[in-house]
């Protein structure tokens, strides 16, 4: 059985402008020992997804339907207090505002110490040990002198890197890292993504990994899911993604990137511009931008397709089960 | 006439840092005797990591800030030379177009207002044409006439950049400075907005300095690439050379630091040695020797200049010697 599989999930804000449907009936699977990509662009909902698994959705967001099926269980029937217990030693989470989510007034050996300390009731001293094991291994050398650094003496990346230690100083089954190396310049990012692809490998983490940028996929996911507009349009391997990609969306998304490795005289343009949440067009969300489009998309949203192994694609052209084509 | 639009001679910029007390301040090196030239129509990639030095370049190069030392020439005029009323005369040829489309922009201003300003400040606004020439700035990037009337936070990023762009534009600049101008879009967006970049180069024969971190893109719309660290060129050339024969290590290690979008794409990367450099206190010798997985005990003494390659290649490296 996957680790994680969320079913149908719809989490809305109630705002003064309206409801927003940030998740709406998004389906998503980690497998054990796996990392499953989340990719798309800003506002399609990819954070909140996230949060609503950790069920940190603040004030006015609520999760409406659905099932967060973790090791067999439904969070979403789970009380508060076991969630506490389960955000600590099972699922972390490296928050996409990571910069700001150190304490500043306090060293990060002693943040590193009060997260073990708190989850795996060690005493101090065992504690800090672990918290230089951790630092350690995170990349920062000569852990016993920087534990007593306070955040603000140290750079973005290694910053960063005590975010990291700190999620994974519980061994956790799940780690969720939402945009982590966003914030941070380019060979730092390139430093953050060799450590994160070292570490799954030796502690045989699971990582829901959330991202804009389909060159930290091609790195670092086995699989990976593109959202848009707050719903998933296409899931498949990452090599098939790439090779193959289905949805009109993820193939333009493809062709608009600039690439390093090969001469390009013009970006595909994909037109327009991402759809309002608060009121999102019946349909298939994506209809506006699409190059080529039937009369159904403008009425009714497709259902995912099985285009491939393990490819599914949510879009008109594939057919749909009992409608045989448009 | 000379084909090159702008020159930059040995530009340096120093700042106070703040601190408290006095004696922790530091003097930073912003930009430290940076030389290089733009040819009409052409596009000038300066790549580099946040704090190295390149948007202040690209405030010197336009006097939006004064040089510590060193001589900008703006077809053949040296700018720092020129008084108040010639300086604004010039203002007309160069434009910057800023990376936040957020806040560049006044929320107070209706678009039309915002595009007519600098019409206005020049006085180029003359009735009826002022009004025409909106609608043509709005369509040139991609905009409508409908949307003049109404303000910037009824619009999205990109077609906020747009607006910002169609400012830049508005009096018919010769130059343009874009300093970072699509990091903070998402894909779809940018690739629309360099699109939009290229187009207009082509259309008006703009000549551009292209100031970003993310080497791809640089790639996308330059011909020539300045590669900046702590203030300092350190390798300069064609694109193509920069691209396939990259020598600086530094070069190396943000070209090897590009995620490519290919997972059959495998890759060794040049990986550095430390983090962030300190801006206020750079090294002796080279000033990359401290992160370079190649440095030698002559790069801690001795500082390398920017040296010929070829004639169109220049690296400041000791192991290009
Ligand atoms: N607290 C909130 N109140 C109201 N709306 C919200 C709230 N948080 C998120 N939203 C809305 O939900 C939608 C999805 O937002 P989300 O932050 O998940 O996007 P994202 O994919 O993570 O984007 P980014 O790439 O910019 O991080 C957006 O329309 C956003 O405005
Ligand atoms: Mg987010």
């Amino acid at each position: 059985m996957a680790l994680l599989e969320v079913r149908n999930l719809k989490t809305y804000f109630d705002t003064a402008r309206g409801m927003v449907q940030a998740v709406d009936g998004i389906n998503l699977t980690v497998e054990r020992g796996k990392t499953e990509g989340l990719v798309g662009e800003s506002g399609c909902g990819k954070t909140v997804m996230a949060l609503s698994v950790m069920r940190l959705i603040p004030n006015r967001g609520k999760i409406l339907n659905g099932e967060i099926i973790f090791e067999g269980e439904d969070l979403l029937q789970k009380t508060p207090a076991e969630m506490v217990r389960i955000r600590g030693r099972k699922i972390s989470m490296i928050f996409q505002d990571h910069l700001s989510s150190l304490n500043p007034v306090l060293q990060v050996g002693k943040q590193i110490e009060e997260a073990i300390r708190k989850h795996q009731g060690l005493d101090r001293l065992a504690a800090r040990e672990k918290a230089i094991k951790m630092l350690g291994l995170v990349g920062i050398s000569s852990p016993e002198t920087r534990i007593k650094d306070y955040p603000h003496q140290l750079s973005g990346g290694m910053r960063q890197r005590v975010m990291i230690a700190i999620a994974l100083s519980c061994n956790p089954s799940l780690l969720i890292a939402d945009e982590p190396t966003t914030a941070l310049d380019v060979t730092i990012q390139a430093q953050i993504v060799e450590l994160l692809k070292r570490l799954i490998k030796e502690l045989d983490t699971s990582l829901l990994l959330i991202t804009h940028d389909f060159g930290i996929v091609a790195e670092l996911c086995d699989r990976v899911s593109v959202m848009y507009g707050g719903q998933i349009v296409e899931r498949a391997p990452t090599r098939e993604i790439f090779k193959n990609p289905g949805h009109p969306y993820t193939r333009g998304l493809l062709n608009a990137i600039p690439r390093i490795d090969r001469d390009m005289d013009r970006l595909d343009n994909v037109y327009g511009a991402v759809p309002n949440l608060i009121s999102p067009p019946d349909g298939c969300r994506f209809c506006s931008r699409c190059p080529g489009h039937y009369e159904i998309c403008h009425r009714k949203n497709p259902e995912p397709v099985e285009v491939g192994p393990d490819h599914l694609v949510s879009c008109w052209i594939y057919g749909q089960k009992g409608v045989t084509h448009v | 006439m000379s084909d090159i639009l702008v020159e930059a001679k040995n530009l340096t910029r120093h700042f106070q840092s703040s601190g408290f007390p006095a004696r922790k301040r530091a003097l930073i090196h912003a930009v430290d005797g940076v030389s290089f030239s733009i040819k009409k129509g052409e596009t000038l990639g300066l790549v580099g990591e946040s704090g190295c030095g390149k948007s202040t370049v690209g405030r010197l190069l336009l006097r939006l800030i004064e040089p510590t030392a060193g001589e900008v020439y703006f077809n053949g005029q040296a700018i720092y030379e020129l008084g108040r009323q010639e300086m604004q005369l010039l203002r007309r040829e160069m434009q910057i177009i800023f990376q936040d489309p957020f806040s560049s922009l006044n929320p107070r201003m209706t678009i039309k207002d915002i595009i007519g300003e600098p019409l206005d400040i020049h006085g180029l606004a003359v009735k009826g044409n002022k009004k025409a020439k909106i609608f043509e700035l709005l369509e040139m990037v991609g905009l409508s006439s409908e949307h003049a009337g109404r303000y910037p936070h009824e619009f999205s990023g990109g077609q906020r950049q747009r607006i910002g762009i169609a400012r830049a534009l508005a009096l018919r600049p010769r130059f343009i400075v874009a300093d970072e101008p699509v990091s903070s879009l998402d894909v779809s967006i940018r690739a629309q907005i360099l699109n939009l970049l290229k187009d207009l180069q082509k259309n008006l024969g703009l000549t551009y300095l292209f100031i970003a971190h993310d080497l791809s893109i640089v790639k996308y719309l330059s011909d020539r690439v300045a590669v900046m660290y702590l203030g300092k060129i350190m390798e300069t050339g064609s694109a193509n050379s920069i691209f396939q024969r990259p020598c600086h290590p530094y070069t190396r290690s943000l070209l090897d630091a590009v995620a490519i979008p290919d997972p059959d794409v495998q890759r060794k990367r040049l990986i550095l040695n430390e983090d962030e450099p300190n801006l206020s206190r750079p090294p002796f010798g080279c000033p990359f020797h401290p992160r370079c997985p190649q440095a030698m005990e002559r790069c801690r003494r001795e500082e390398p200049l920017l040296m010929e390659l070829d004639s169109e290649h220049q690296a400041a490296c000791h192991l290009a010697d």
